[in-house]
């Protein structure tokens, strides 16, 4: 591999997401090539520092095991049954749609609550976004050809229910004290975790992969 | 948010400058699609399919604008 192969290859290489035979190349080139090292080992610090930032309020990646669990069937693991294999993906569409807008508007929401704290008028807009995105889910849920199996439905609904309750009382938390950027994140927090609940129930309705 | 992005959103190829080598303020600089990917990539730990199935872009996309954060945030912390 040339110089300009190579630096295509090194964010892959530094995270670890090389074939190995091309990450073979890669540390070979390296070891002879000095602009190239010095490339790789700035580009390792950038990633290094960034990890070292603090993660901002998206929901912790074993938020969803405790969800994922009780919509297992009892000793088994997330399979969807005979009944749902085939859930109709049309019914499914709308929510899928609308899960995956209220994850851009929540990530980007997020995002910008890790960069700085928003102001009142941004996370009021988000807000109106989630509430828009919500509906949306809510009446895609209603609905009786959601492809989810009526025990699921059962248990996605009950979840969704705590998670309102969260939210009613994070809300009425910052109504009563408007500025408080932690219960504006604890807020979005909980939004996010909404919709991700949707969005994992369709993946185990087996309308997503 | 993304909407926000004012000026960074146009993407002149170059972040703003980033007063004291400060990276936050760098990432905070980024064209909206770069700062997405790299924040949820290099400091939420989001894979590449999950931010793809999260912002609706193609996965290829994710890598492209990562490498572009990256690069801009080199170029920015180098200044």
């Amino acid at each position: 591999m040339n110089c300009d192969e190579i630096q295509a290859r090194l964010d892959a290489w530094v995270d670890d997401a090389l074939p190995v035979a091309e990450a073979a190349a890669v540390a070979t080139h390296l070891r002879d090539c000095e602009p190239c090292r010095a490339e790789a080992a700035a580009l390792r610090a950038l990633v290094a520092q960034a990890r070292a930032l603090p993660r901002s309020v998206l929901p912790g990646r074993d938020l969803w095991s405790g969800i994922e669990a009780r919509l297992a069937p009892v000793g088994g693991t997330i399979r969807p049954s005979p009944a749902r294999e085939r859930p109709g993906p049309a019914a499914w569409r709308p929510l899928l749609a609308a899960a995956a807008l209220g994850g851009l508007l929540l990530g980007a929401a997020l995002a910008s609550h890790w960069l700085r704290e928003a102001p009142d008028r941004e996370f009021a807009r988000e807000q109106a976004r989630y509430a828009e995105a919500s509906a949306a889910l809510s009446r895609a849920l209603t609905g009786d050809a959601t492809g989810l199996a009526p025990e699921t439905r059962a248990v996605v609904e009950r979840t969704l229910s705590i998670l309102d309750q969260a939210i009613a009382e994070a809300e009425a938390a910052l109504a009563a004290d408007p500025r408080n950027a932690t219960l504006e994140q604890m807020l979005l927090a909980r939004y996010q975790q909404r919709l991700d609940l949707l969005r994992r129930a369709a993946a185990v309705s087996g309308s997503v992969s | 948010v993304l909407a926000e992005d004012g000026g960074a959103s146009q993407d002149a190829g170059k972040a703003q400058p980033a007063p004291g080598g400060d990276l936050a303020r760098a990432v905070a600089a980024l064209p909206a699609g770069a700062r997405t990917v790299f924040v949820l990539y290099d400091i939420e730990g989001y894979q590449h399919d999950e931010i793809a199935q999260l912002t609706g872009i193609a996965e290829g996309t994710s890598k492209a604008q990562l490498h572009r954060a990256r690069r801009l945030l080199r170029e920015a912390m180098s200044r």
